[in-house]
C-alpha cells in the first residue's frame, strides 16, 4: 500500500521539475499532439507544461500549509492539554470558534486586505486547518497524559518538557502523520478552490484551480482541457491520503505486531 | 531503629463529580476520608479493599501525585507539599497494576529504566545500574533493546519493578502488582519481589484486593472501605480474628479448594 | 452421545497454530472447567463453539451440539443457535455491552430475536431476569446504561442476557477476573444456581484453579493450545498427571495452606 501511494505522490513530484516550456507560445486550443502532449488552452499555452508548473504551486502550497498548520495546531493542542483547566477550557472554545469559520472566509478577508495571491491562500488555509489539527491533537495528548506511564514519569520527577518530548510526541506521532497528509490533501483542494474562485493564485501564475476556472468557459468547445487539471487534483489528493494511511501502518510497531 | 517515614493525619481527598442538577453545589465523592497512617522503615504494609475503596487514591497521595483536600502527609518529618521533590522521589517509587499501560509503548526497556536515573540525577553510572537492576529482577541484559509489546505480561511487570528500583528507593508502593497476571506468572513475580524487598530492606506498601498476596508479603495490614480504614493490625491477627464485618466478608469470599 | 462434542478442534491464524487438536465433551447438565493461561487458546475454543471466531482464523475439526455439527452451519443458521440454545458471557463486562443501549433492552434482545417477544414482554422478562441474577431494584436497573453500573452489575447483566432464552449450554469466559472478591463470590454463586435451576451445561473458563474448582466437576487443562489433561476434579487434585497440572495444583494448595494458616483461629 505504501509503495503504491508513494508512487502516486512521487509521480506528482516528478512533475515538479521545472519545465522551461512554461512560457506562452501562441497556439490556441490545439488538440493533443506530439509537440503538445495534452493540447493547448485558449491562450495557446501548452496544457502539459501548465499542468507541470501548476503542480509546483500546488505542492509548494501543500508543503507550506502542512508545515504551518501542523506547527500551529500541534503547539496549540499540546499547550492546551498541558495547561491548567481554565486555560484548557478557553483554548477549546477558541478552537471551536475558529473551526466554525470556513477557510474561504479567511481567504476573502485576507484577499480584501492584501489582494489575492498564493500567499494569502496559504495563510487562510493554514489557520482554518490548524484548528482541526489542534482539536484532535489536544484530545490525543489528553489521553496520553492520563496513562500510567506518564504517571510513572512524574513519579520519578520528570518535568513537563521531558514528558512532552519523550512520551507524548512519540505516542501521537502516528496520528500526526495522518493529520499532516490529510492537511496536505485539504490544502490542495482548498488551494484549487480558492484559485478557481479567484481568491488564490493570480494569473499568469499557473495553478490547477485556475486552469479549471479558465477552461470552464470553453467546456463546450473543448472539454478535455478541463479534464487534466481535474484529474491531477484528484490523483494528488488521493495519493496523499493513501500515503498517510500507509505511513501510519508502517510506523506503528504495535499495530504491525498485533497482526500475528 | 525504625525511622518514621510517612505520617498521614486526617487525610481527605474529595473528587468533584459532574453536575447532576443545575443548581446547588457539585456532588462530591469522598475517595479518602479522615485517614491516619504511619509507615516506618522495614514496614510491610498491606492495604486491602475493594475497587473504589480509595486504595489507589491513597497511593497517589503518598506519592504526591495528587493533593489532599484536607489533612496532611509528612515524609521524614517534613510536610510533603513543602518537600523537595527531587529528593523525595528518589526515596519513594511505585509499581503500577497494569503492565500493559504502565510502560510507554514507544520506548525500549533500556530507555524506560534510564528515565528515573536521568530525571533523578542518579550519581553512579547509569548503564551499569540498569544492568544491575535488570539482574535483580532476573531479566537478561538482552531485553534492553526490546519494546514492551514484545514482552510477556510477567516480563513487563518485572521491567516495571526494575524501573521502580533503579534509583534505589527506600520505599516501594505496589498497586496491585500481580492482579493483571496469570496465576503461575504471579508466583514468578512475587517470589523475587519478596526476596528483593528483604535484601534491600525496603519499606513496602502493597495495595491489593487479593488476600493471599497480602498474607504472602505483608506483616501489617489495613482494611479500607469507602475511603476509611475500618480495621488495622498485624496481618496474622486481622485475618485470624477479624473484627469488622467487611473484613469477615472479604475473608469468607476467598474461594476455597474442595476437600477431596 | 454427549450433549456437546468437540473433536480435533484446530484453530490457526496465518499458518500459526494456536489451538492444536483439542477434543472434549460435555454431558447435559454437566459443568466443565477449562483452565489455562492467557494465550493458551481457551477463549478461542469458546468462540469456536459459539461461532464467533475472527475472519482471519482457520478452523478444522467438529463441534457437535446434540448431534448437530455447528461448524457446518452458516452464520444465519448459527444465529438461531446463539443466544438461544447456547450462550456466552464474556470476560470484560464494559466492552461486552452496547454502551448506547439501555441494559433492559439488551437483555430483551435475544428474547425478541429468538422467541418473538414483544418489546413490552421483553422488558418485563428482563426485569425477572435481573432479579434472577441478583440485581437490586430491577425495575430501575433495566433503564440504566452500562456505564452507570458497577463492574459486578454489568457482569450480571451479561449473565442475564446469556440466560434469557434458557440456553442448554452456557459458556462463561473469566467472568469474575475484573471483579472484587466479594462480588466474585456472589456472581459465581448466581451462575451455579442458575445452571442448576435450568439444568444447563456449563463451560467455565478461567486461569484461576481455586475459582474453577468451585464451579465444575470436570476440568480440562489447556496449555499453549494443547489439552494437556482432562480429569474430574477429584482425580486432578489428588493425582495430577501432566507437569503443568501438577504445578497448578501445587500452587493452589500452597496458597490455600498459607492463607489458612493466617485464618485458622478464625471465629465465624
Amino acid at each position: 500500500m505504501v509503495a503504491f501511494s508513494s508512487t502516486m505522490a512521487l509521480l506528482s513530484v516528478f512533475w515538479t521539475p521545472y519545465d522551461p516550456l512554461e512560457i506562452n507560445p501562441d497556439i490556441s486550443l490545439a488538440k493533443p499532439s506530439w509537440s503538445h502532449l495534452l493540447g493547448t488552452d485558449v491562450l495557446g499555452r501548452d496544457v502539459l507544461s501548465n499542468l507541470l508548473a501548476g503542480s509546483r504551486t500546488t505542492l509548494i502550497t501543500a508543503f507550506l500549509v502542512v508545515i504551518i498548520t501542523m506547527s500551529l495546531g500541534v503547539m496549540t493542542g499540546v499547550g492546551a492539554a498541558l495547561s491548567p483547566r481554565w486555560f484548557n477550557r478557553t483554548a477549546i472554545y477558541s478552537i471551536d470558534i475558529v473551526l466554525a469559520l470556513p477557510a474561504v472566509l479567511f481567504a476573502i478577508v485576507l484577499a480584501a486586505i492584501h489582494g489575492p495571491s498564493t500567499f494569502t491562500a496559504v495563510i487562510a488555509i493554514s489557520i482554518a486547518t490548524s484548528a482541526a489539527v489542534a482539536q484532535v491533537t489536544r484530545r490525543e495528548v489528553a489521553v496520553v497524559l492520563n496513562s500510567d506511564f506518564v504517571l510513572a514519569a512524574k513519579a520519578c520527577n520528570s518535568n513537563k518538557l521531558k514528558i512532552v518530548q519523550q512520551h507524548i510526541l512519540p505516542n501521537i506521532r502516528a496520528s500526526l502523520f495522518i493529520q499532516a497528509s490529510g492537511a496536505a490533501a485539504i490544502a490542495i483542494l482548498a488551494e484549487s478552490t480558492l484559485s478557481y474562485l479567484g481568491l488564490g493564485t493570480t494569473p499568469p501564475a499557473p495553478s490547477w484551480g485556475r486552469m479549471l476556472a479558465s477552461s470552464q468557459q470553453y467546456l463546450l468547445i473543448d472539454p478535455v482541457v478541463a479534464l487534466w487539471p481535474g484529474l491531477a487534483i484528484i490523483i494528488t489528493v488521493l495519493g496523499f491520503n493513501l500515503l498517510g494511511d500507509g505511513l501510519r501502518e508502517a510506523l506503528d510497531p504495535t499495530l504491525r505486531k498485533s497482526r500475528s | 531503629m525504625s525511622d518514621l517515614l510517612f505520617e498521614a493525619k486526617s487525610l481527605c481527598r474529595d473528587f468533584k463529580l459532574n453536575r447532576t442538577a443545575i443548581s446547588g453545589a457539585r456532588p462530591v465523592r469522598r475517595a479518602v476520608a479522615d485517614l491516619n497512617l504511619k509507615i516506618k522503615t522495614g514496614d510491610r504494609l498491606g492495604v486491602v479493599g475493594e475497587s473504589g475503596s480509595g486504595k489507589t487514591t491513597l497511593a497517589k497521595l503518598l506519592l504526591n501525585l495528587d493533593k489532599p483536600t484536607s489533612g496532611s502527609i509528612n515524609f521524614k518529618g517534613q510536610q510533603l507539599s513543602n518537600s523537595d521533590m527531587s529528593i523525595f522521589r528518589r526515596e519513594v517509587q511505585i509499581i503500577f497494576q497494569d503492565p500493559r499501560s504502565s510502560l510507554d509503548p514507544r520506548r525500549t526497556v533500556e530507555q524506560i529504566i534510564l528515565e528515573p536515573l536521568e530525571c533523578l540525577n542518579f550519581q553512579q553510572d547509569h548503564q551499569s545500574q540498569t544492568n544491575k537492576v535488570l539482574q535483580q529482577v532476573e531479566l537478561e541484559a538482552s531485553i534492553r533493546s526490546r519494546y514492551p509489546h514484545e514482552l510477556s505480561g510477567g516480563q513487563r511487570q518485572r521491567v516495571a519493578i526494575a524501573r521502580a528500583l533503579a534509583a534505589q528507593p527506600s520505599v516501594l508502593i505496589a498497586d496491585e502488582p500481580v492482579s493483571a497476571l496469570d496465576v503461575l506468572v504471579r508466583e514468578e513475580i512475587l517470589q523475587p519481589l519478596s526476596e528483593l524487598i528483604e535484601s534491600l530492606n525496603l519499606a513496602l506498601v502493597l495495595i491489593s484486593h487479593d488476600l493471599s498476596v497480602i498474607t504472602r508479603l505483608c506483616k501489617t495490614v489495613v482494611v479500607m472501605q469507602q475511603g476509611r480504614i475500618v480495621e488495622a493490625g498485624n496481618t496474622q491477627g486481622v485475618f485470624a480474628n477479624p473484627q469488622h464485618q467487611f473484613t469477615k466478608d472479604l475473608i469468607s469470599a476467598v474461594p476455597r479448594l474442595p476437600t477431596l | 452421545m454427549k450433549f456437546l462434542e468437540v473433536e480435533n478442534l484446530t484453530i490457526s491464524f496465518n499458518n500459526k497454530v494456536v489451538v492444536n487438536n483439542v477434543s472434549f465433551s460435555v454431558s447435559a447438565g454437566e459443568r466443565l472447567g477449562v483452565i489455562g493461561e492467557s494465550g493458551s487458546g481457551k477463549t478461542l475454543i469458546a468462540l469456536a463453539i459459539i461461532g464467533l471466531l475472527p475472519e482471519a482464523a482457520t478452523v478444522t475439526g467438529s463441534v457437535q451440539l446434540a448431534g448437530e455439527d455447528l461448524m457446518a452451519l452458516n452464520d444465519q443458521q448459527m444465529s438461531a443457535y446463539r443466544g438461544n440454545q447456547l450462550a456466552m458471557v464474556f470476560q470484560e463486562p464494559l466492552t461486552a455491552l452496547n454502551p448506547i443501549m439501555r441494559v433492559g433492552k439488551q437483555i430483551a434482545q435475544p428474547l425478541r430475536n429468538h422467541n418473538n417477544f414483544s418489546i413490552k414482554a421483553g422488558i418485563a422478562r428482563a426485569v425477572e431476569l435481573c432479579t434472577a441474577v441478583g440485581l437490586p431494584d430491577p425495575e430501575h436497573i433495566v433503564r440504566a446504561y452500562p456505564h452507570q453500573l458497577s463492574g459486578g452489575q454489568r457482569q450480571r447483566i451479561g449473565l442475564a442476557i446469556a440466560i434469557a432464552c434458557n440456553p442448554k449450554l452456557l459458556i462463561v469466559d473469566e467472568p469474575t477476573t475484573a471483579l472484587d472478591v466479594t462480588v466474585q463470590k456472589e456472581v459465581l454463586q448466581t451462575i451455579n444456581d442458575l445452571v442448576k435451576q435450568q439444568g444447563s451445561s456449563l463451560i467455565f473458563i478461567s486461569h484461576d484453579l481455586p475459582v474453577v474448582s468451585t464451579m465444575a466437576e470436570d476440568i480440562a487443562v489447556l496449555r499453549y493450545g494443547e489439552l494437556v489433561e482432562h480429569a474430574n476434579i477429584a482425580a486432578l487434585f489428588n493425582n495430577p498427571q501432566h507437569e503443568y497440572s501438577i504445578k497448578l495444583v501445587d500452587l493452589a494448595r500452597a496458597t490455600e495452606k498459607e492463607f489458612s494458616n493466617f485464618t485458622k483461629s478464625r471465629t465465624l
